[in-house]
């Protein structure tokens, strides 16, 4: 599929500091793509370039085959763009606020009106057109960001932190909001450091440390590449103390990577050829230990994260 | 006693706020750059004032004529830039209040009430007091020409400190007690231009005068009863003004010591009464720091809770947003909240009923001890009967009798209304016969000069507000967008930099079109009333000049304009509001002071022409007073001035606009370059 976001060598200094560094990214149409990374790694730089707010120091940005920087005036009418803050303006009630930006967006006359009535359905904020925003609660605030950018209709959404501070009653209904734009067709690049949220949401991610791209693609690929074999957890019945010469059991098999004793369990790897990790139970009781637990290492997006981010940026 | 030792070492010297301060003030960048262009002003002055004195050298009376030259030069320009940068650089207080993150570490902190109002006073209190040190070898080159008194120097340095003392402790106390924190920025400068505009000008006024010390030369000095509370005024008591001296000691036996100090020494009372109010402001600030950071009272709010301005509810029913979106949210949100209109009819209000009061003045007639009316003249017999408090006397007009109005010739058949006899003579031989008659218009409470003046200075004070108005809003216009993270959202839509541009000052224009139209209404008012006056026979000079209809507005429009593109530029450059409302009004006040200066230096030079006419209408203020007050001089003269002072102020407003235009191509040409620099 075409890709509607595409990112060459997209570098970005402030002085010294390198806030991103030749970054590549495609992202096609209809996609969800999540960014990840520690805080200052550059994935709001990376946005408010897309959202054509920020000039790259190098390289280039482009969104549907329409380049940043050169034709940002044609790019700003397809995407809506959510920042990390929400923008308040004061003694505005909901639907001032949207009419305000459908008039920025040149939407006027019975037209607004109708598109003002179809985003509140949506984002099921109708009974509070008449409230002031800056009274609405927090994930009210940002069902009216979402609001606000699906008054053009706009083919790609940058959303940065959308469900960031949120109580866990508005970050689920953020997330279902967002699931239901996605199958409007919508291409979405969001931000978060709620990965499972974006696990959930999103079919692929991108990982960013200072500055630099480490990974970028679905989903699957990212918790695939984050195994390191098969990993499994075993407690044993009976004194700690045994836990030591288990290990020495395990570990004079030839299908065992690395055994490494834990505080109150051990944590065996396996090498990549094995699948069937029941051939540690039964190592282990030929041996004559008893088990009382043993699972298989779950590898989700935040252990991928962890694993494939050293975690120096803060 | 030690406990009191160490309160008192923890309270001043150790105090972490104001050390901060001092230990970073050598560092800092922007204050070395104040203190050089400080420097630098005072000494081009000390340069021009001993280049234009031209005398040899030798000459010690010459030397301390130039000494006595210098310390007035000085001490004006010291004064001017202490009153212009005090209220800057103290306002840094209530901005830091409404940072209340870093006010409230401070409070949660065990620092006491009095190290932090203390610490926050005297730390920015530094920076203007060594500004004032620095000046001081500049001061001592008078010690070397000789003629000039050392308390003089010090009197005025005392009065340039006191000025900054006053501000700081007003500073301080709207910070504390959370005084309509959005605008209370706005609301001290406002307060510190009022107090010195206004002492300044209600000087002037009769009824402020106390007879001053007679002396040879001016046998009639005077002062007034602000003197001892106006640091300009005190200046002048200073300076040995010669017609502005304090009256002696014998003139006030009777009057009690506080008086006798106040009217005898202004000079020595201004200071000591600023640090008795500046301690009295401050003693509050101390007591209720902490008991007003606790509270979410605020004077502003529960003054539009009481006029029931605000709804305290968190619906409403929508209003319909323009066309132009940024110029609606300029024009109706910010300006039409409800502090907004209440201050904006307020205005007009007073304004309004200001005007009707002069125009009352004016209207109202006072009785005539001798006088003539239509009546009066009888063809017939060719007699004028002249009416008295005593009763009528009767005169036969010859061909060689003399008749004139207000110093005018006017035909006997021609006195239509009710005029004051001044003077009237007879031929020695003929007691019956006139020989002249001197008439002068009805008196009115208010002369039309009189009236004029004073709506000269009203008009004068609305415009000065309506400056200070529109550089807060267009200072505010763009900054608060940038703080409040809207404008990042507006970049993202499809709105070019010239649309946003326009649409703000579209906005700008709507909210201060209302204010300009009060001096507009007040204008024609008068001129709708001479225009009836005259239609009704009445003559006698107009108030305002006709072509003030033309020309008030334009000077409003130009300056408002420039004001507006003044503030938006530099709300376009600076981060935070605070510091481009600073930066606004600092700059509005410089050029006002300047061109008012400039202005009244043409205005009022000995011997004025009228190629200085044509420069004074490029001062706003002297503009007005061009248009308002009536010239002496003859027909012919009043003509050729009025239409120096028109072409003056066609050219000069029109080169007003023309810089307002530039300035704002190259705002929508900067726009997106200013602000992604700024973007992180």
């Amino acid at each position: 599929m075409a890709a509607v976001i595409q990112t060459v060598n997209l570098t970005k200094r402030y002085g010294e500091l390198v806030a991103l560094a030749n970054l590549n990214l495609q992202i096609a149409q209809g996609d969800c793509f999540g960014f990840i990374g520690p805080n200052g790694a550059g994935k709001t730089t990376t946005i408010r370039i897309l959202a054509t707010l920020l000039q790259p120091t190098w390289g280039e940005a482009r969104i549907c085959d329409l380049v940043i920087g050169y034709q940002s005036r044609q790019i700003r009418p397809l995407i809506g763009y959510v920042p990390d803050v929400f923008g308040a303006y004061d003694d505005m009630v909901v639907l001032e606020y949207l009419e305000f930006f459908a008039a920025a967006y040149n939407i006027h006359g019975s037209e607004r009106r109708k598109v003002i009535s179809d985003v509140l359905e949506l984002t099921d904020l109708g009974y509070k057109r008449d409230a002031l925003v800056d009274a609405l609660s927090r994930g009210m605030k940002q069902r009216l960001s979402i609001a606000r950018v699906l008054l053009h209709d706009p083919s790609v959404l940058l959303l940065d932190e959308p469900a960031g501070n949120l109580d866990p009653r508005a970050r689920i209904e953020m997330r279902e909001l967002l699931k239901e734009l996605r199958r409007m067709g919508k291409t979405i690049v969001i931000s978060s450091h709620i990965l499972p949220e974006l696990a959930d949401l999103c079919n692929t991610v991108g990982i960013i440390e200072r500055g630099e791209l480490i990974y970028a693609g679905p989903v699957a690929d990212i918790l695939q590449k984050a195994r390191r074999g098969t990993v499994v957890h075993v407690k044993l019945s009976g004194l700690l103390s045994q836990m030591e010469p288990a290990a020495q059991l395990l570990r004079a098999r030839p299908q065992v990577r690395t055994v490494e004793v834990l505080e109150d369990h051990l944590e065996v790897v396996l090498g990549p050829a094995v699948e069937d990790y029941s051939l540690v139970a039964r190592w282990l009781v030929e041996g004559g230990y008893d088990l009382l637990l043993l699972r298989e290492e779950e590898v989700n997006l935040e252990t991928a994260f962890m694993r494939l981010t050293r975690g120096t940026v803060q | 006693m030690l406990g009191i030792g160490n309160y008192l070492w923890r309270l001043l010297p150790a105090n972490p706020i104001l050390l901060r301060v001092v230990a970073m003030a050598g560092r800092r960048r922007r204050d070395l750059i104040f203190r050089t262009g400080y420097l630098a002003v005072l000494i081009l002055a000390v340069s021009i004032t001993i280049i234009g004195s031209q005398t040899s050298g030798g000459d010690l009376a010459a030397l301390a004529k130039i000494s006595g030259r210098l310390l007035v030069n000085i001490s004006w320009l010291q004064l001017a830039l202490v009153a212009l940068l005090a209220p800057v650089f103290m306002a840094g207080a209530i901005s830091e209040q409404r940072n209340a993150q870093s006010l409230d570490l401070l409070l949660a902190s065990p620092l006491t009430n009095e190290q932090i109002v203390l610490g926050g006073y005297l730390s920015r209190l530094f920076f203007v007091l060594t500004l004032l040190l620095s000046g001081i070898p500049i001061f001592s080159i008078t010690q070397i020409f000789g003629g000039v008194a050392i308390s003089d120097i010090l009197n005025v340095l005392w009065i340039c400190a006191a000025t900054a003392v006053v501000c700081g402790g007003l500073a301080i106390f709207m910070a504390t007690i959370n005084l309509a924190p959005r605008s209370a920025l706005f609301s001290f400068y406002l307060l510190i231009a009022l107090y010195l505009v206004g002492g300044v000008l209600l000087d002037q006024s009769s009824a402020m005068a106390v007879a001053g010390e007679p002396t040879l030369l001016h046998p009639q000095t005077r002062i007034s009863w602000l003197t001892g509370i106006n640091p300009f005024l005190a200046m002048r008591v200073v300076l040995h003004d010669p017609l502005y001296r304090p009256p002696t000691a014998a003139a006030l036996g009777d009057k009690g010591w506080l008086v006798r100090w106040y009217l005898g020494s202004p000079q020595t009372f201004y200071p000591v009464f600023m640090v008795l109010v500046s301690a009295l402001l401050l003693i509050p600030s101390v007591l209720t720091l902490r008991r007003w950071a606790q509270s979410t009272w605020s004077l502003r709010g529960w003054i539009l809770r009481r006029l029931r301005l605000r709804p305290g509810v968190a619906r409403r029913k929508p209003r319909s947003v323009w066309h132009n979106p940024i110029a609606w949210r300029e024009a109706r949100t910010r300006g039409g909240s409800a502090g907004s209109l209440a201050g904006r009819f307020g205005f007009a209000a007073i304004g309004l009923v200001l005007t009707i009061w002069v125009l009352r003045g004016y209207h109202c007639t006072l009785p005539m001890s001798r006088w003539v009316d239509r009546f009066s003249y009888d063809a017939a017999t060719d007699s004028i009967t002249i009416n008295s408090d005593k009763g009528i006397e009767n005169f036969l007009v010859s061909p060689h009798t003399t008749i004139s109005l207000d110093n005018r010739p006017i035909a006997a058949e021609k006195l239509t209304n009710p005029y004051q006899v001044l003077e009237t003579t007879v031929p020695p031989a003929r007691r019956n016969e006139l020989a002249t008659l001197k008439l002068s218009s009805q008196p009115r409470q208010f002369s039309a000069t009189e009236a004029g003046s004073i709506l000269a200075l009203f008009t004068q004070a609305e415009l000065a507000l309506v400056l200070l108005l529109v550089a807060n809003t267009a200072a505010s216009a763009v900054t608060r967008e940038k703080e409040d993270g809207t404008l990042d959202l507006l970049l993202a839509t499809p709105i070019t930099s010239r649309y946003y541009i326009w649409g703000k000052l579209r906005g700008l224009v709507s909210q201060a079109a209302p204010l300009m139209g009060v001096p507009v209404a007040g204008l024609l008012i008068f001129l709708g009333y001479d225009v009836l006056a005259h239609l009704g026979g009445q003559s006698g000079p107009w108030v305002v000049h006709p072509e003030a209809l033309v020309l008030l507005p334009l000077l409003l429009v130009a300056t408002a304009a420039a004001t507006a593109m003044i503030g938006m530029s530099l709300s376009l450059r600076c981060r935070k509001t605070v510091v481009a409302v600073m930066a606004t009004i600092g700059l509005l006040v410089g050029a006002l002071i300047i061109l008012g200066f400039f202005g009244n230096l043409m205005l009022w030079a000995p011997g004025a022409n009228d190629t200085q006419r044509f420069f004074a209408a490029f001062s706003p203020f002297a503009l007005v007073q061009l248009l308002f007050i009536q010239p002496a001089g003859g027909t012919g003269e009043h003509f050729s001035r009025r239409m120096f002072v028109i072409v003056g102020a066609l050219v000069a407003n029109a080169l007003i606009l023309a810089g307002v235009w530039l300035l704002y191509r190259s705002m929508v040409h900067n726009f997106d370059m200013t602000i992604r620099r700024q973007s992180r």
